[in-house]
């Protein structure tokens, strides 16, 4: 994907448009943005790619997986996008990070019930398993360097987890998304605009901060 | 569980399947969860249903998956909670 994405088309990564941003020698609006889409169905490849891998070998050992990544670009809520993209990693946040939160804690507030036990799954535990897989950072950066680096992926998490809590406590007062085509198509283009420019900041590279980021984002709606 | 009831209760299934876009019909000793025809947020969304509907309290014991997995599950977590 490397090879067809940046040396046959010629389009660089997030993370190579952010460094020419940050020297001064911004790429043009359009190019950061086909950077950023460009980005992110990459992202969504490889993920769909090792899922279906791992999937595939599951089943050809005899256990009957349901799915992997699921025709994610059906999603018409952040919920259905969260279960669909990923969906064994979800469980697995499920398990250790949100049942534990739901049997416990807000039991007589069911919109808040909810709300908080997506929120520790898809933001606290999602952070806590990035910042664990990078824990290298710690030996190299010091504990605060690494946390300092991971200020990106944090906000990323804090992001998307309060996106699909929302989605989710609206789910669970039957609000949905239109069934017609135009408001499948339309809800489908808001998840997924959701999701391409929080991308931006779900860079699990440690040679970005937060701010950079950001002011690349803002570079990208001719802000900054 | 009472007829009723359990009616209720294959209603509230039904639709948690039809918003998975899942429109075949279930039998009351099938799989849904294990399955993978609903997901753990509908397992939630059940969990309270049934907090709600027969006052099941789950704290009291051990959650497992396989306790609401099909109709039949349900009817026998449900019967013998009220049994107690």
């Amino acid at each position: 994907m490397t090879l067809v994405f940046e040396d046959y088309l010629q389009i660089p990564s997030v993370e190579v448009a952010l460094d020419a941003f940050l020297h001064g020698q911004p790429y043009p609006i359009g190019v950061g943005w086909a950077c950023l889409l460009l980005s992110t169905a990459k992202y969504a490849l490889t993920i769909a790619l090792w899922s279906a891998l791992f999937i595939g070998i599951a089943r050809l050992a005899g256990y009957r997986l349901p799915r992997g990544c699921w025709r994610p670009l059906e999603s018409r809520t952040l919920m259905e996008y969260f279960n669909r993209f990923h969906y064994y990693f979800k469980e697995l946040l499920v398990d250790f990070f949100f049942l534990p939160t739901f049997f416990a804690v807000f039991r007589g507030y069911p919109r808040l019930r909810m709300f908080f036990a997506t929120f520790m799954a898809a933001g606290v535990g999602n952070a806590l398993w990035h910042f664990l897989r990078q824990i290298d950072n710690v030996a190299t950066m010091g504990l605060a360097g690494a946390i300092d680096s991971f200020t990106s992926y944090l906000f990323y998490c804090v992001i998307l987890a309060t996106g699909i809590g929302i989605s989710q406590v609206r789910a669970s007062v039957g609000i949905r998304p239109s069934a017609t085509h135009f408001g499948m198509l339309y809800s489908g283009l808001c998840v997924w605009s959701f999701v391409v420019c929080l991308h931006v900041f779900g860079g699990e590279s440690s040679r970005h901060t937060l701010l950079d980021r950001v002011l690349f984002m803002m570079s990208l709606f001719g802000v900054a | 569980m009472e007829v009723n009831a359990k009616q209720d209760l294959r209603n509230f299934l039904k639709k948690a399947l039809e918003n998975h876009r899942d429109h075949k019909e279930f039998a009351d000793d099938e799989s849904l969860f294990v399955s993978g025809r609903l997901d753990s947020f509908s397992m939630m969304t059940l969990v309270m249903y049934l907090e709600e509907a027969f006052g099941l309290d789950f704290s009291d014991f051990e959650f497992d998956v396989n306790l609401v997995d099909s109709v039949n599950a349900i009817e026998v977590l449900v019967d013998a909670k009220q049994a107690v």
